[in-house]
């Protein structure tokens, strides 16, 4: 292509002729935001979201369909570019009925991913999960144990029954995760930065504050002015809800990253703020508000009058020990409620809560308000004290005026009024204050407090003045959080604060601006649960809340013992499971949600009418939310003019246009292949796989890249895990199959992380199979291998590696007669008559192709690339005994279970028309006459003549078929054809041969033959092959003849069954080295998750073979003797020599054609697992 | 021919619609009864639709007579005066050679080429169509013509697309004619989906065979031996008559293989449309046939390049393609004659609304709006005040009194915010409400988007919410220019015509009406008394009488109040039907 000038954004630039606008951009680093555009799919031009405006244009131009042309103009980035752009996306979103983020999350103080943890410790993973938490908090032990749960508060789960009991879910998680000691999450902290910080205050500011700095590599050092860590947790929460065993050993994680706590130390008293200004790199100030405030009525200083805040902290330092027998506690927070219940604890009769208003406006949480009333306090509502009566210096009661509530105050609760000449006296011994608490921050007003003549600005509230997206103060390196900025608050609150002061910490640190991070795009179904419609959520069946139960009241309140019960395995199962999963599963990926956010959408610009479908949960393996849908159509195109099947497509008009089945039936009313790759190309969250095993969340996945072994193709596909578990796989582009997956790669990853694995040796005793531990089965194995004099015949199928099967071949060459089999191997003609091991035409060369013979069933991505080719007006003729997703774009559709009399005339013709090559067949074919004899004399019905004379005016013409498919003579006769028509090999002429076998060059390579007269073996090892799977007798009793019989797999089957000795083997997912797809391409085989035998394969071979090399090694000798570098892309070339004749058979037999697939076992319980889910079993 | 008498019946679909079988049947029956040897035959639209049923008697005695708005009961009353009192009614004639009647100037005002057979043909006979020389000029074209220059002489008329948007015919089927390939395509538009416009229904009921004809020149034209005419469903009597004269044309062999003895091959289908209006878009059309959803598709590829089954196609519509037998049998030159100089020839409109005289004009361009309004359309229903004339349908704009000397030519329509479009013309008087009437047409674009491109689909659709809500009363400060930022990224951010010209009649009304928009959302007023929620209705006290007749005809009993008692209305209950305005005879129910 020629090259051409373009003036892009206002600069010149070259670029080639066909190329789009889009592609030019992309060259050019320039992002043009697209939604609808696929590399593989024509261009389309409906998001509108690639707009660009080129000069001369009536309107905006879609920019990934306009190709360049010399002298264009284009502005990809004008304002009018980014106005309409952000329109296009507000309008989107307008009609979008979907949560990014769950509520929960959002709804968090710290936005710990709620959605995230519970998904986690529903499939298990705890340890998992506590990191996921602690990417936000630091503090689960404590929070999972007294947070007021924000979350649980606009919990979705509510409009159907009750919240999910968030709070008690992730304490569990903390507690498995401590529990499990070797195992317990503790972060990873880059190398030092040299950089010091100095933290004032130990509590869950403080402390996470230097969690993350510590983490980026920075020194942290905290100061506490109290002889204990923990702050508030530990001095403002008592035992009984927070065990100060717990805090400790929370602390000790912390403490673990390097962190250095100075207890006793405290600011003001000794040492200076300008001291921590000059000896430190940054300061951090969270030292709480601790200075309990005064009811300011007389009679507080008498004996027996504890303010609320300094009650508790002494019980906890052991300075008060008792209570009087009749306490009043006033106040109606939770430190209110703290006090009355731990005066209990300390052997009070009677403890009494006195609050000015009602029960409603009580800011405690509920739960406490309901445990102390079941532990027996007492709660005087709309009463206040007006002064405490004492008797020489000791209360002795306390005046308390009735209240009534009056207006709406500025915080919207009804304000106490007192009524008049109410006043009444309560006896009591104990008065507790609890209204509220400040800082102490006057010191800091001070002169000797001055910063370059500057000091800290305070609030009114006596907090310290921050900017609250940063956490900066007015004075530079001096950052605060926590309850030293915001007053009395809950501890995520202060966390929250924490992170962010962490995050501008260490952008300061590293010279970097402070900025608050920009917050992504949400899209929400409503503000709050109260305004969505109960009927959208009526698909899902009620389930109580489930109870983790608290301890008797009278086992608790005679003590400190922690009141709430944990959860079992099975309740917090049960209740994760509860989880309706809100938020988008594919928020972090989502491209529409990235663009909301790049161009500061702002979603409700135009609001209107939303469309609101019912989600399609039908299907097992893909959910369809078309509430999420964009109308992009690369699901619809992709699934009809790449798979060529055509299950989804667009139903209504108007604003009504859905993206649907048709007649908007579930999918699974369609001719869905389940291949999956709807989800691949949907750019945003409208059609997510599902998993049937596990749950899935939006989370960011480890992502592992290797090569499917379970066909011939050799598709590159993606896992996507969390621990060593997979929950997601996804096709990667690869140069070699492009950008596809089927279902056995797409979802049959399921079945090989399955229950049904076998994962442990066994030996036959006793006429049973026992489970024993490896070194007895090798000692056992390597004796019988050796003892046996005789030969011992080898079986592979052929999805195992290279390597592998160098090594079985290797072990089977230690015997003279050198035997190896595959059942699967149904006779290659390619092999017999050509000498090669590899399909004598690249797929590849499909695109070449004028036209098309595909002959029965191939492998789903040389059904993908037929569809490719077609698409670029290939015609094709399809030779198949019924309907399949090819009749509809055959261009000549032979409807035959006879496939060979179809081929053998269209052989007949050629040579009678005159269309053979003359040459060729002189030159390379040795028996022509003879064989022409036969096949006109032989060949007379006729049936398919017309097919023939088209058949005839094509000039490249390839023949595709599989080799697991097609028997051996019906393979012979497209052979004979290929090679009357002299052009097998050349570029769009020939044959495309696949197979189901992953390895089959590989497999042949190392001598593996079609299996015959096994009956006449005396010993046997089968590796992944299940030749009884179909129940014959004579395999039978062929087995059961057996001396020996060695079954390695990976499931346990009717084969293994049989066998004196079973080893477990790993399937692909597990294995690592390299395999040659059917084109003769190498290609990597990476191992996605662990070993589950406990040893690898390759391991276990050169284990049994006494050899001692590493993997590298045998790779490296494995692909040496079979030429590695000769495995690329190959086709067949004739050979130079004179004497080389190829002999064509001809054979003539009217049978069904297709043949039996001696399917492996890791193959068939993929099929099966498909079947049953679609169910079709 | 001494005593030759022809009957001619128009019946068309308006003709039907207004009753045109029945009197069929009494004139079939009175020629019986009375044996009068006269030929009665159908025909097609004439025009003067307001006036059907139409019957036109030719004899020697009074020469043409046509006598007009009748129902089945006049016939016998008619043709008994005619035929055998010799003493016409004259008071049934609209016009007539020899008899008085008036009307003929409504027809005298047009030049009738796309028209020229309508009405005075039977559409299901093809030797009429030759008689009046059809085919004739097909004939020279396989005769004496080699495609390049039958594509010049179409090129030198001027000729351009009567679908709407105005391109050289030419000069489409030159980029047809150029890209070589196995096969080509052309596809007639008979997809007639505006609201308010039935031209092109008119000619297909009326002649088809003139379509076929220019169908068929321009196969012969650009190479191609295959075509559709894609006809909308909603059309039967057009099916039919189209599948008759392909028949007959086959009979004649006009159409099939070695056509009039030449080496041109031509089959023709007709192929129903499924009732989507953007099937109309040349684009979605081939996506249509070709048996998938009708959506538009990316341009370029044009369908000159690749279009149906990816082959290079032609499509025009009917229209266009009834002319071009007419340019190639009478000259380029002669067609050039009529039109402006970027616009030539003709152009038919159908007249809607609050016109007189309804119905269909043919006129040479270049005409001003006022005269087709006034001087063929007769004016304004009861000579109310002319408010505004919207063109080009839902994909038009309106024109206000001010711009009414605008000529009919591509330009001048354009640079009012109007488009020519397909030739829909309907008129408002002052009972219109502009945005009323902007919410009606944007109504029916948003519904019938394919909802492919996000600005149409979404786009057009929040804008009529906001319309609604204006003629609603809800309307807020800034809407309007909400409705316009809309508008003008709908234009220019959509694939096809359809979202590309959406937004025009509310762009219109905003530009020429904006102070109607203005007293809707801030007086809370519809100036025109149509928005349901803006207007009530009153009863003035000094008139009242008190007779209850609005009592009795108010069919939710809103109306309160004694005999002889001055009435009131509950407005909580009343919904604005207007049954009592109707009802009072003493003018005491106002309308606010």
């Amino acid at each position: 292509m020629a090259d051409i000038k373009i003036l892009l954004n206002g600069k010149e630039v070259t670029v080639r002729e066909g190329q789009t606008i889009l592609e030019v951009a992309t060259e050019y680093g320039i992002e043009i935001p697209t939604l609808c555009h696929d590399e593989y799919l024509k261009p389309y031009g409906s998001c509108w979201a690639c707009l660009v405006e080129v000069k001369g244009a009536k309107g905006f131009v879609p920019s990934c369909a306009t190709k360049v042309y010399e002298g264009m103009e284009v502005d990809t980035d004008s304002e009018e570019v980014r106005a309409a752009r952000q329109m296009a996306l507000e309008l989107l979103l307008s009609d979008h009925y979907a949560d990014c983020t769950a509520p929960c999350i959002l709804e968090c103080p710290a936005h710990v991913d709620v959605q995230g943890y519970i998904a986690l410790i529903n499939d298990g993973l705890y340890h998992e999960a506590v990191k996921l938490i602690k990417e936000r908090l630091p503090l689960p032990l404590s929070v999972g144990r007294i947070c007021p749960a924000f979350c649980e508060k606009e919990c979705r789960r509510q409009i159907i029954d009750e919240p999910i009991a968030i709070r008690q879910i992730k304490r569990y998680a903390a507690d498995k995760d401590l529990e499990d000691s070797a195992n317990t999450y503790i972060p990873e902290c880059k190398p030092s930065t040299g950089k010091e910080i100095a933290i004032i205050g130990a509590g869950p500011a403080g402390l996470t504050v230097a969690y993350y700095l510590a983490q980026q590599g920075h020194k942290c050092k905290i100061y506490e002015a109290m002889p204990e860590s923990g702050g508030m947790l530990r001095y403002g929460i008592p035992e009984y809800r927070l065990p100060k065993e717990i805090l400790d050993k929370e602390i000790d994680l912390i403490k673990k990253l390097g962190v250095k706590i100075h207890n006793n130390e405290q600011l003001g008293r000794d040492f200076t703020i300008q001291f921590l200004y000059k000896e430190y790199d940054a300061v951090f100030l969270g030292f709480g508000a601790w200075t309990a405030v005064s009811m300011n009525i007389d009679g507080e200083d008498l004996k027996g009058c504890h303010l609320g805040i300094d009650f508790l902290r002494d019980v906890v330092d052991g300075k008060i020990t008792k209570v009087g027998k009749k306490v009043a506690v006033i106040g109606g927070g939770n430190t209110a409620i703290d006090a009355a219940r731990t005066a209990l604890r300390l052997g009070a009769e009677k403890v009494m809560i006195v609050y000015r208003r009602a029960e409603e406006q009580m800011p405690a949480d509920e739960v406490e308000v309901i445990d102390a009333k079941e532990e027996g306090i007492e709660f005087h509502l709309l009463q206040n004290p007006t002064k405490i009566i004492g008797k020489d210096g000791k209360v002795e009661g306390m005046q308390i005026i009735k209240m009534r509530l009056g207006e709406p105050d500025s915080s919207g609760r009804r304000r106490p009024v007192p009524i008049e000449n109410s006043e009444f006296i309560m006896q009591v011994d104990t008065v507790i204050p609890a209204v509220s608490q400040k800082p102490d921050t006057q010191f800091l007003l001070d002169e000797i407090a001055k910063i370059n003549g500057k000091n800290l600005n305070l609030t009114r509230w006596s907090t310290i003045e921050v900017d609250e997206d940063t956490m900066c103060t007015n004075i530079d390196k001096i950052f605060a959080g926590g309850d030293l900025t915001r007053g009395p608050s809950t501890v995520i609150e202060c966390v929250a604060d924490a992170y962010k002061a962490a995050k501008s910490i260490d952008s300061f640190l590293k010279g970097e601006k402070i900025k608050p991070t920009k917050e992504k795009f949400n899209s929400k179904k409503a503000e709050s649960y109260k305004d969505l419609d109960p009927e959208d959520f009526k698909e899902y069946e009620k389930a109580s809340r489930i109870s983790s139960g608290h301890l008797d009241v009278k086992d608790r309140i005679s003590n400190s013992k922690e009141v709430e019960k944990v959860f079992t395995n099975k309740q917090v199962h049960d209740e994760t499971a509860r989880c309706i999963e809100c938020g988008c599963d594919v928020n972090p990926t989502c491209v529409l949600r990235k663009y909301a956010t790049d161009y500061d959408v702002i979603a409700t610009r135009f609001v209107g009418e939303v469309n609101n479908h019912p989600i399609d949960k039908t299907h097992p393996f893909i959910l369809r939310d078309p509430n999420k849908c964009v109308n992009c159509g690369r699901c619809v195109r992709t699934c009809l003019e790449i798979q060529g099947v055509g299950a989804l497509g667009y139903i209504y008009r108007g604003f009504k246009t859905l993206v649907a089945p048709e007649f908007d039936e579930s999918l699974m009313n369609t001719s869905c292949l389940s291949c999956g790759k709807c989800i691949d190309v949907c750019p945003v969250g409208a059609l997510t796989p599902r998993n049937t095993q596990y749950k899935l969340a939006p989370l960011d996945y480890e992502e592992i890249q290797t090569t499917c072994a379970l066909c011939g193709a050799g598709c590159s596909v993606t896992y996507m895990k969390k621990d060593d578990i997979i929950l997601k796989a996804e096709a990667t582009d690869s140069p070699i199959t492009g950008n596809n997956v089927c279902f056995n790669a797409h979802f049959g990853y399921e079945v090989l992380q399955s229950q049904e694995r076998i994962t442990q040796p066994m030996i036959r005793k006793e006429n049973q199979l026992q489970p024993v531990d490896w070194e007895e089965a090798m000692d056992y194995v390597t004796d019988k291998l050796t003892e046996l004099e005789r030969d011992v015949a080898f079986f592979s199928n052929g999805n195992y590696t290279n390597e592998d099967l160098y090594l079985i071949s290797k072990l089977a060459k230690q015997y003279k007669n050198n035997k190896k089999y595959s059942w699967e191997l149904n006779g290659s003609v390619i092999k017999d008559k050509l000498d090669i091991n590899f399909s004598p035409n690249p797929s590849a060369d499909l695109n070449h192709a004028d036209i098309i013979v595909l002959i029965g069933d191939v492998t789903h991505t040389v059904g993908v690339k037929i569809m490719q080719a077609l698409n670029n007006g290939a015609k094709l003729m399809l030779i198949h005994p019924g309907e399949d997703r090819f009749a509809r774009r055959a261009d000549f559709n032979i409807t035959t279970n006879y496939y060979i009399e179809v081929i053998n005339e269209f052989a007949k013709y050629l040579v009678e028309y005159r269309h053979h090559n003359i040459d060729y067949i002189a030159r390379y074919v040795g028996n022509f006459v003879d064989f022409n004899h036969q096949l006109q004399h032989t060949i007379q019905t006729g049936e398919f003549m017309d097919f023939a004379h088209e058949l005839l005016s094509f000039k490249k013409v390839i023949f595709v078929y599989s080799e697991s498919d097609l028997d051996y003579d019906t393979q012979n006769a497209i052979f004979n054809l290929s090679m009357l028509r002299g052009d097998i090999g050349t570029e769009g002429n020939g044959i495309v041969s696949c197979s189901e076998l992953a390895n089959k060059p590989s497999l042949l390579e190392n001598g593996f033959v079609p299996v015959k007269n096994y009956q006449k073996l005396k010993s046997a090892a089968i590796f992944g092959e299940d030749p009884l799977y179909n129940n014959k007798m004579e395999i039978y009793e062929w087995l059961n003849s057996l001396e020996f019989l060695l079954v390695a797999d990976s499931f346990m089957t009717e084969t293994a069954k049989m066998a004196h000795v079973v080893l477990p083997l790993n399937s692909f997912i597990e294995s690592e080295g390299t395999i040659t797809n059917d084109n003769n391409v190498l290609q990597t085989v990476t191992e996605v998750r662990n070993t589950v035998t406990g040893k690898e394969n390759w391991y276990l071979l050169k284990d049994l073979l006494g050899l001692d090399s590493t993997l590298e090694e045998i790779s490296e000798d494995a692909n040496r003797e079979f030429n590695s570098d000769e495995r690329v892309e190959s086709r067949y070339i004739p050979s130079e020599e004179e004497t080389q004749k190829i002999e064509l058979s001809f054979t003539h037999k009217p049978s069904i054609a297709r043949a039996a697939i001696e399917l492996n076992a890791t193959r068939k319980k993929i099929l099966d697992f498909k079947e049953k889910m679609l169910g079709k079993k | 021919m001494e005593n030759s008498v022809r009957i001619k019946i128009g019946l068309a679909s308006c003709g039907i619609a207004a009753g045109g079988l029945d009197v069929l049947e009494k004139v079939e029956i009175f020629l019986k009864e009375h044996d009068v040897n006269a030929q009665l035959d159908h025909t097609g639209c004439i025009g003067m639709c307001y006036a059907e049923v139409l019957m036109e008697i030719e004899d020697n005695e009074f020469g043409n007579t046509m006598y007009g708005y009748l129902n089945a009961a006049d016939i016998d009353d008619i043709l008994n005066a005619h035929f055998i009192e010799k003493k016409p009614l004259t008071e049934h004639i609209v016009f007539s050679d020899k008899l008085g009647g008036e009307e003929k100037q409504i027809l005298d005002y047009q030049t009738r080429i796309v028209l020229r057979n309508c009405g005075v043909i039977d559409p299901e006979s093809i030797d009429e169509y030759i008689e009046r020389g059809g085919y004739e000029a097909l004939k020279d074209v396989l005769k004496d013509m080699s495609p390049i220059e039958v594509i010049e002489e179409i090129k030198e008329s001027g000729l351009r697309g009567r679908g709407g948007a105005g391109f050289p015919t030419g000069l489409k089927w030159q980029f047809a004619y150029n890209n070589y390939a196995d096969k080509k395509y052309v596809i007639c538009n008979a997809d007639e989906g505006d609201p308010g416009a039935f031209m092109d229904r008119s000619v297909l009921e009326g002649d088809p065979h003139s379509i076929l004809e220019g169908i068929l020149i321009s196969a012969y034209a650009i190479g191609s031996d295959e075509g559709f005419v894609y006809c909308r469903a909603e059309y039967p009597l057009a099916v039919k008559r189209l599948r008759i004269a392909i028949e007959k044309a086959k009979e004649k062999g006009f159409l099939g293989s070695n056509i009039m003895g030449s080496d041109f091959n031509f089959d023709l289908t007709v192929y129903e449309g499924a009732g989507a209006f953007v099937c109309g878009e040349e684009t979605a059309l081939m996506k249509s046939i070709e048996g998938k959803r009708g959506m538009p598709t990316l341009r370029p590829p044009y369908p000159a390049e690749s279009g149906l089954w990816g082959k290079p196609t032609n499509i025009n519509n009917v229209e266009t393609l009834s002319n071009v037998s007419w340019i190639i049998r009478n000259g380029a030159e002669k067609y050039a004659e009529f039109g402006t100089e970027n616009s030539k020839g003709t152009k038919v409109f159908a007249l809607t609304g609050k016109i007189k005289n309804g119905g269909l004009v043919e006129v040479p361009m270049g005409m001003t709006l006022r005269d087709v309004i006034y001087k063929i359309g007769g004016g304004i229903i009861e000579d109310r005040k002319f408010k505004a004339v919207q063109l080009g349908g839902p994909s038009g704009g309106c024109i206000p009194e001010s711009l009414l000397d605008t000529t009919v030519d591509y330009d001048s329509l354009t640079k009012t915010g109007a488009i020519m479009g397909s030739g829909g013309m309907v008129v408002m008087d002052e009972t219109t409400c502009m945005v009323d009437m902007a919410r009606f047409f944007l109504n029916f674009t948003q519904d019938e988007s394919c909802g492919k491109c996000t600005f149409c689909r979404i786009g057009t659709k929040r804008m009529l919410e906001i319309l609604n809500r204006i003629t609603q009363g809800k309307g807020k400060p800034g809407d309007i220019e909400k409705l316009e930022g809309l508008s003008h990224k709908i234009i220019k951010g959509s694939l096809c015509g359809l979202g590309q010209t959406a937004p025009n009649p509310v762009l219109t009304t905003i530009k020429y009406f904006r102070d109607e928009y203005e007293a809707h959302i801030n007086d809370k007023i519809c100036p025109a008394g149509v928005c349901k929620d803006l207007i009530k209705y009153l009863i003035i006290e000094d008139k009242c009488i008190g007779c209850g007749a609005c009592k009795l005809a108010c069919p939710v009993d809103a109306i309160i109040g004694e005999k002889k008692e001055v009435h009131t209305i509950d407005q909580d209950i009343c919904t604005k039907c207007g049954a009592c305005m109707t009802a009072c005879k003493f003018d005491a129910v106002e309308k606010l």
